[in-house]
């Protein structure tokens, strides 16, 4: 009988330890975050923010999402496509650095990996929708 | 036993169609010449350069086909909308419960669905001044278990032409094709 | 056989008992969990900045957000509230809200829950609010 118990009640309590820290959370794994942070950026040489954010908007009419929401004044559009899976996308416009419009973009769908790939693919649909 | 044998092959069969859940790939970020045909069918022009305008008749149309207005944002030319409505099908229904009878179980059926409809307008360059309005839909079809089992993209072309007749009606003006 | 059953029942109730309480919160979290009060929690959660740039402040909170790997969900400048969600293998759920505080400062508040429980250690909110800081190029002051 006891033979059972240890390895049982030490399994418990494994389990119970190795439960979510929030400080392991907020700050994870730095090289991959700098890594995302990459891919998930690109600047676009242009000035007008809200008319970059309606190139979003168009581009992702484009690619079939249907818009979530969207707030002219933060520069944040939020999106869903439905295509069997469903696949999010949360955009922000940024025209802090002069001469330079920045666009960050983050997908993400529910038990599904998005491969890094897609967003090569997303910025250079965009670019394709925007002018100057 | 035969029976049985079937069944369990019906089921599995279901089961596996479920399970081949599709995967977002890269290639679905990709503008396709199929896009642009998509957009000329989801976009009419509207001679008024009141974007404004356009937006507001665009409203009443959602609000008058059962939507509920979920955005709107005028500085970006931004209308989204969605319903909640019935996805019972009958004859759906009636095969689950006889396969869920035959192999006690509980019967799995599509019991709602939620469409969702993403409006834009944009004001267009040339001469006259117009403005464009450019409509895609979307739907989640939900179980009787409360779970989201279909998503998908909706829109055909008469979709698309009932839409925009209404919304000429509205505005007193003639959407034209781009 | 029956008897080999109850002891391995009695075993599973044991084991699941020790893992639903928790053991291995530390004395801190479990201080805090007990004695929690608003104005701690208040606190922990809010920072002021010396700017009075609404909109500005809370583009910077969104793009610290992502910086930290959080996806943002929704951002109202009208309400002045920001909220982000990141998966591992838990959700975290936080939502920032930006108001004005007095003529000169923006009062930050974030508030974060991890898998539907509120968390009240103060050390995550400290990391966002030196990243937002060093993001805003501001100091961020402690609230009484």
């Amino acid at each position: 009988m006891m033979r059972w118990f240890a390895p049982l009640a030490s399994l418990a309590l494994l389990a119970a330890c190795t439960q979510l820290s929030p400080r392991d959370i907020v700050f994870e794994d730095a090289a991959r975050q700098q890594q995302l942070r990459n891919l998930q950026t690109h600047s676009f040489a242009v000035t007008d923010r809200i008319k970059t954010m309606r190139a979003v908007i168009v581009t992702l009419q484009d690619l079939d999402f249907v818009i979530d929401q969207a707030d002219s004044r933060l520069g944040f559009i939020s999106a869903t496509k439905l295509n069997g899976y469903r696949l999010n996308i949360s955009v922000l416009v940024d025209d802090a650095s002069p001469g330079q419009m920045l666009v960050r973009a983050s997908f993400s769908a529910v038990l599904q990996n998005v491969q890094d790939a897609s967003y090569q693919e997303f910025f250079a649909s965009l670019q394709k929708n925007i002018v100057q | 036993m035969e029976r049985r044998v079937a069944i369990i092959a019906c089921m599995m069969g279901l089961i596996a169609q479920a399970a081949c859940v599709p995967k977002p790939t890269p290639e679905d970020l990709r503008l396709t010449p199929e896009t642009q045909v998509n957009r000329q069918l989801q976009t009419r022009v509207f001679e008024t350069s009141d974007e404004a305008k356009v937006l507001a008749a665009s409203s009443a149309v959602l609000q008058d086909l059962g939507f509920l207005i979920d955005e709107s944002e005028q500085q970006l030319g931004l209308l989204v909308g969605s319903k909640m409505r019935s996805a019972i099908n009958p004859a759906e229904v009636t095969v689950m419960y006889i396969l869920a009878i035959m192999a006690r179980s509980d019967p799995v059926y599509s019991e709602r669905q939620l469409m969702r409809i993403c409006l834009v307008t944009t004001p267009s360059m040339g001469e006259p001044p117009s403005t464009s309005v450019r409509v895609t839909f979307q739907r989640i079809v939900y179980s009787n278990q409360g779970l989201g089992i279909k998503f998908e993209t909706l829109g055909t072309p008469e979709i698309y032409e009932e839409f925009f007749a209404r919304l000429s009606k509205s505005l007193f003006l003639e959407g034209k094709e781009l | 056989m029956k008897k080999h059953l109850k002891r391995i029942s009695c075993l599973f109730f044991l084991g699941t008992a020790l893992l639903s309480s928790g053991g291995c919160a530390t004395t801190q979290e479990r201080l805090l969990d007990s004695e929690t009060n608003q104005l701690q929690l208040r606190s922990i959660q809010s920072r002021a900045f010396e700017t009075t740039d609404q909109v500005k402040t809370l583009r910077t909170v969104m793009l610290t957000l992502q910086d930290l790997g959080f996806i943002v969900t929704s951002g109202e400048a009208g309400l002045g509230s920001v909220t982000g969600s990141k998966w591992n293998r838990g959700l975290m759920i936080i939502t920032v809200s930006v108001r004005p505080r007095g003529e000169s400062q923006m009062l930050v508040r974030a508030n974060c829950q991890l898998d539907k429980q509120l968390v009240n250690d103060p050390v995550p909110y400290q990391m966002f609010f030196s990243a937002l800081s060093k993001a805003m190029f501001l100091e961020a002051h402690e609230v009484e």
